[in-house]
């Protein structure tokens, strides 16, 4: 018990007096976070930037131009004829397009009952978020054109609210996955170059000449890694509220639970790879090998959803797919347990595999 | 005061362990007695320091059993560990940590009461760097460190790994008194080195190794006198460098014929007479350089050492690899 106590204050010490590494692993997500975030657009959570091509040239086809492009939530551009914009649509450089075929003022004009007039709208499908998105919005705003044109007064309406009142932007997607990126790096790549170093300088050699069992020595690292995690976590949630008003609206304990549960997860896999690892030079590169695809595929900066279809069974499986997540939804939507409890299991599933094999390979030289 | 002879403190019998096709360390045994210092000594991978961590327990042997205090170093490892303090060759300890922490933390490793942090760093002469962090330690301070870690549990055995190495001659003999010290104090040391002066200074028997063997074990003053030859005669073969294979057998075998020589050997271009009387010896070895006009330059004439023990028993010097 004395010995944990004491590694423990020991390894918080090493980290309390490296003060390079401590800067630059609560500098560098900080960094990434107002790198991205400003590069990438606050407060709109995805920009619907599309193009607009009127055909019909009739002042009713005018109208519905311009009322497309008062509304606010998409971002247009006119282009002249409806094969140009196709072109830039399929060249992935738009993504829809609106065309406003001809003909289509005389259709609104003529207003012949159960004949409605129709706008054209082209979307990429594999973009799924997007395309919805911009179907969603241009139904409505034709719909209030239309509801306008026939005097229509609605029996009912909707008060709509739910996601739009938290007000998501980019951000509130970058910031926890940019935390769980942390918590990946720090322990997955700090520990697996650590640990083998420590080895490799006859460190955890010396130790085991002494009584220490490896079990205090393990625990003493999860302890003080875990405390300085929780720390980082709470550093850049904090200044991420200061500078971009990104929330958490759900719980701070169950969020500190799944910065633990990643913590742990990628704690183990870092021993594992510590104990695969011949030298600390190979350390690093293995540890690069599996974090770097777990960085762009684990949903830390862009949605799973966007992935390739094939890639996603296999990005389902990731463990950092699952904290970004789990984190995202906490702070996001402010979803309890019981929302989130299978990334809890996914990401529990991860560490007791993980610390099998860490126990399995954990070799003292 | 007549005692019972008391049991050894060291055991070891028939200590094996191969690598692959290589046998580091081929069947050692050897006993150490309570409160001796006692010298691993032998060349670069001799078996040296995989004998000693057969001893502490670290490596377990292929063949053979070691007892620690009677603790056996297979069944019984953590009582040995209890009661041992380790050194290793190349050990780095956390660099930011301050002398105090450090061994503090090392205190904490044990069940065993262990000594209080000050008077134990006293002993070592750190006493002033107690708040100093590791990083900022000379060499031979941070061996000092090693050394105050190896024994913060009061160990029975103390085992040091050639401790001087690499370190400058004063920082050796601060080292070296402290060793002395310790064995003043009745702890029992196993010392390995290289350096056949420090063997010969701080052992009490040295155990003299090469290829993974055992080659002689006796006190450094009975190892000398089993040469037969008290002294040792040198000089440059410089003035033949090119001399054929030959040439030098023909040399060698004059030299032999000299009154007094007991061996001549031809060891990098340096010829060496091991004889029993110098003064014969050199009368006539001159008288022969007079008459054939052989230059002797770079002429010596010393007491044999250990290194000549290590020479005529291994045909090796101890500094070849």
């Amino acid at each position: 018990m004395n010995a944990y106590k004491q590694l423990t204050l020991a390894q918080l010490k090493l980290f309390a007096r490296n003060r390079q590494m401590l800067f630059w692993s609560v500098a560098f997500p900080i960094f990434l976070m107002v790198m991205m975030g400003s590069f990438l657009g606050q407060g709109n959570s995805l920009s619907l930037q599309g193009m607009i091509v009127d055909e019909d040239g009739s002042a009713a086809s005018a109208e519905v131009q311009s009322r497309l492009l008062e509304s606010g939530a998409l971002t247009l551009t006119q282009a002249d004829t409806s094969t140009a914009a196709m072109e830039r649509l399929r060249a992935g450089d738009t993504s829809f397009v609106i065309v406003l075929p001809a003909g289509l003022g005389e259709a609104i004009d003529a207003a012949i009952p159960g004949q409605a007039a129709s706008v054209r709208l082209y979307t990429d499908e594999t973009q799924l978020t997007v395309s919805e998105l911009a179907r969603t919005t241009v139904t409505y705003v034709i719909d209030e054109v239309s509801k306008a044109r026939t005097g229509y007064v609605p029996l009912l309406t909707v008060e709509s609210e739910g996601v739009q009142a938290l007000d998501l932007g980019y951000i509130d997607f970058l910031v926890p996955g940019i935390v769980a990126m942390m918590i990946m790096t720090t322990n997955l790549n700090g520990v697996a170059g650590q640990i083998s170093s420590w080895r490799e300088r006859g460190i955890l050699r010396r130790m085991q000449s002494t009584p220490l069992h490896a079990s205090s020595f393990i625990a003493a690292q999860i302890t003080a890694r875990l405390l300085l995690n929780g720390l980082q976590a709470v550093i850049v949630l904090l200044i991420a509220q200061l500078i971009f008003g990104t929330q958490v609206n759900g719980s701070w304990l169950l969020l500190l639970a799944f910065v633990v549960a990643g913590t742990l997860a990628f704690m183990s896999i870092g021993f594992v790879i510590a104990g695969v690892a011949k030298t600390p030079e190979s350390a690093g590169p293995i540890s690069g090998f599996v974090s770097f695809p777990l960085l762009f595929l684990g949903g830390v900066f862009f949605p799973i959803q966007n992935m390739p279809k094939f890639l996603q069974p296999v990005v389902e499986l990731l463990p950092i797919a699952h904290l970004s997540t789990a984190l995202r939804q906490i702070m996001n939507v402010g979803a309890g347990l019981t929302e989130v409890w299978y990334e809890a299991a996914l990401l529990g599933g991860w560490l007791v595999i993980a610390f099998i094999a860490a126990s399995l390979t954990f070799k003292w030289e | 005061m007549a005692h019972e002879p008391e049991r050894p403190v060291i055991e070891a019998t028939g200590l094996i362990k191969r690598y692959g096709n290589f046998t580091a360390v081929g069947g050692v045994s050897l006993e150490v007695r309570r409160g001796e210092v006692f010298g691993l000594l032998g060349p670069n991978g001799a078996g040296k320091t995989t004998t000693m961590e057969m001893l502490e327990g670290l490596r377990l042997p292929d063949e053979g059993s070691a007892r620690i205090a009677g603790y056996d170093t297979r069944t019984e490892l953590a009582r040995v560990k209890e009661v041992i303090g380790v050194q290793l060759q190349s050990t780095s300890l956390f660099d930011l940590l301050t002398v105090r922490e450090i061994t503090a933390m090392y205190a904490s490793f044990y069940r065993v009461p262990t000594l209080p942090v000050e008077p134990l760093l006293e002993r070592v002469l750190l006493r002033e760097k107690l708040n100093d962090r590791v990083k900022h330690l000379s060499g031979g301070q941070k061996q000092r460190l090693a050394i105050a870690l190896a024994l913060v549990n009061d160990p029975q055995v103390v085992f040091l790994d050639e401790p001087t190495t690499g370190l400058d001659p004063q920082a050796r003999r601060m080292l070296w008194d402290i060793i002395l010290g310790l064995r003043e104090e009745g702890k029992t040391i196993v010392l390995s080195t290289h350096y056949m002066d420090e063997a010969e200074i701080l052992a009490d028997r040295i155990c003299l190794m090469d290829s993974g063997r055992v080659v002689a074990l006796d006190t450094p003053r009975r190892l000398i006198e089993r040469l037969a030859s008290a002294s040792a005669i040198e000089f440059d073969l410089a003035a033949e460098p090119h001399a054929s294979e030959e040439e030098r057998e023909r040399l060698l075998s004059r030299m032999q014929s000299l009154a007094s020589v007991e061996q001549a050997e031809i060891r990098k271009d340096r010829v060496i007479l091991y004889v029993d009387n110098l003064q014969q010896a050199l009368t006539a070895l001159i008288g022969m350089a007079d008459r054939e006009s052989l230059p002797l330059a770079g002429l010596q004439t010393r007491t044999a050492s250990l290194e000549d023990v290590f020479i005529q028993m291994t045909g090796r010097s101890l500094r070849e690899g």
